[in-house]
């Protein structure tokens, strides 16, 4: 399924993605893709949200993941803009976090395409309409 | 002789003590909590439940990999901060080949498969005949159809062990001579750990605290693209 929704601003974002969690039953990998400031982290937001955590979530860039644990599912948030190859990807416990029932929430997927065969990847594509507004692109299915 | 093993390379984590080739304890939790919270209260139960204080320990061995990278590091570590203040002999054992401990006495190739993700699993063929063990390979990174294709060409009766178990048996549909390892040794245990280290410290196999180190098997994916290629869209 692929469907497209259009945001003007943080609170749209939130909103597509709480309506995205709703539908989440762990294990899933939220594929994240767009450049600089199209929202990734806005949608991450909304994700933790929409699963009932109360906490923090902040853009992962340093620290490369942050655990939100105490929603409907545990949520991990990956930032992969520095990972640039299977060595650094390996020793941020990627592969550990997949197994662990929780939903992974990855911020520059494209860099890390490669390793997500055979995972329940759904993809989610922010593109820069003017300014303000963004078109957001779901779509559900098994990464090739 | 009394052995400390620790085991928390995959999901569950355990600890046992081992003397003179008898288990004297062993203490295993698979509970959603990190091996960080769950692995000192187990280590500690494993010793007192035998009557045991940490001082009348005299070797840490430890599952060294291949495994989860967090819980590698994290058993690995433990091992080395509780051998290192009174220099205590240290054993590191394949994930994999301690699994195959779990079968001794069995007649059986053992053929344990951890969940590597990307299709892939991390596995050894160890024959076990009564006590003896016997490696068929060394450690590997293998695709489960890969390895479902070396299992229709190996003889005896092949017993599956290890998280993704379920799913080589899957795959392996209609291999008349692959089974499940039972439930109670299908996880990977530090009892396997302990009788390996057993074996290990009479014949001389042992190292100290510096000496244990991490196997991170990598999956033989070094040469595939991680990034996606610039301008390609999936």
């Amino acid at each position: 399924m692929t469907y497209s929704v259009f945001s003007s601003c943080e609170n749209d974002t939130m909103n597509a993605a709480a309506a995205l969690s709703e539908r989440l039953s762990g294990g899933e990998i939220v594929a994240l893709r767009g450049g600089l400031g199209m929202g990734k982290t806005c949608f991450v937001k909304g994700l933790a949200k929409g699963l009932g955590y109360k906490g923090e979530v902040t853009s992962p860039t340093f620290a490369i993941v942050n655990e939100y644990i105490g929603g409907r599912l545990d949520l991990f948030h990956f930032d992969m803009y520095r990972i640039t190859g299977w060595d650094d990807l390996y020793s941020t416990g990627y592969f550990d976090y997949l197994g662990a029932g929780g939903v992974t929430a990855v911020e520059w997927s494209e860099n890390i395409s490669g390793a997500m065969d055979g995972e329940k990847v759904i993809s989610v594509e922010i593109e820069r309409v003017s300014n303000s507004d963004r078109k957001i692109t779901v779509s559900d299915g098994e990464s090739t | 002789m009394n052995i400390l093993a620790i085991e928390c390379s995959a999901g569950p984590v355990s600890a046992a003590v081992v003397s003179d080739k008898k288990v004297l304890s062993s203490s295993f939790s698979d509970i959603k909590l990190t091996h960080s919270q769950t692995l000192f209260p187990i280590i500690q139960n494993a010793v007192s439940a035998c009557r045991l204080k940490f001082s009348d320990i005299d070797a840490v061995a430890v599952a060294t990999g291949p495994g989860s990278f967090t819980g590698l590091r994290i058993g690995i570590a433990s091992a080395k901060g509780l051998a290192e203040p009174k220099n205590l002999i240290c054993v590191g054992v394949s994930t994999l080949l301690a699994a195959a401990y779990m079968f001794l006495g069995e007649n059986a190739v053992i053929c344990p498969v951890i969940d590597a993700r990307c299709g892939q699993v991390y596995n050894a063929l160890i024959k076990v005949e009564g006590d003896t063990v016997t490696r068929l390979c060394e450690d590997r990174a293998i695709l489960i159809n890969d390895l479902v294709g070396e299992l229709k060409s190996t003889d005896g009766r092949i017993i599956l062990c290890g998280d993704a178990a379920q799913a080589v048996f899957s795959a392996a549909h209609g291999i008349k001579n692959v089974m499940k390892a039972p439930l109670s040794a299908r996880l990977p245990s530090a009892v396997g750990v302990a009788l390996y280290a057993a074996h290990a410290i009479e014949t001389g196999e042992y190292t100290d605290a510096a000496g244990l180190m991490p196997v991170y098997l990598k999956l033989p994916q070094a040469e595939r693209e991680l990034r996606e290629k610039k301008g390609e869209n999936i």
